[in-house]
């Protein structure tokens, strides 16, 4: 499966994109916590700013254990600032 | 009570929404694009939102704001795009019978919505000319 990550701010800045394609081959579901160690993993430039990173999934913020499907949609949040 | 929430593609109009509410204090604060940032000279900040969860989470927060704090009203504007350098880019006005609960909510709103809410912004530098300075 594949898994779309929507990316604003700081975290664009840093992957060069707004968003990122992870592969998970031969997997049906993976957790928001795998999603987020991939992203460290296949992106270095953003491992540094992730430790503050939360996945949000489907609009509502994800625990690293919560199940994505590849029709989830998922989005970086932390490191905020609006106002 | 009264709870209102918009996100504006746009710097938010000078002239405030009228927030009094039955209220015996009423407090505002605006956020205004400084023209210093790092030490540096700034044009813009550009806002981005990631909505509608944005939309969401304000109007959540100032939900539990106004019933944390007994507020009788509270209202949350918003923008995003460019906001240039003396613009508003965010109105929070509150209102409550007696003065502390507003202060006392526009720290607890501000400090929550700068941590949780998926607004970003980036600064617009402007570009200084070597030996211009």
């Amino acid at each position: 499966m594949n898994v779309r990550v929507l990316l604003f701010g700081p975290y664009a800045d840093a992957a060069g994109a707004d968003a990122l394609t992870l592969a998970f081959p031969e997997r049906d579901e993976v957790t928001a916590g795998e999603v987020l160690a991939a992203i460290r993993t296949e992106y270095p430039p953003m491992s540094g700013m992730l430790s503050a990173a939360i996945l949000a999934v489907n609009e509502r913020r994800a625990r690293p254990e919560q199940p994505v499907r590849e029709s989830d949609e998922c989005v970086i949040i932390g490191l905020v600032g609006g106002g | 009570m009264s709870v209102r929430v918009e996100i504006v593609p746009r710097p938010l109009d000078a002239a405030a929404p009228d927030t009094r509410a039955d209220a015996g204090a009423v407090v505002q604060f605006e956020g205004v694009v400084r023209p210093i940032e790092d030490g540096r000279p700034l044009l813009a900040l550009e806002y981005e939102a990631y909505r509608p969860m944005a939309d969401n989470m304000l109007r959540e927060l100032a939900r539990q704001v106004l019933e944390e704090h007994g507020l009788t009203a509270i209202t949350v504007e918003h923008s995003t795009g460019t906001v240039h350098v003396g613009e508003r880019s965010f109105r929070l006005v509150v209102a409550s019978p007696h003065r502390a609960q507003a202060l006392s909510a526009m720290a607890s709103f501000i400090d929550r919505m700068k941590q949780d809410v998926p607004i970003w912004k980036r600064p617009v530098f402007a570009v200084v000319e070597e030996g211009s300075t």
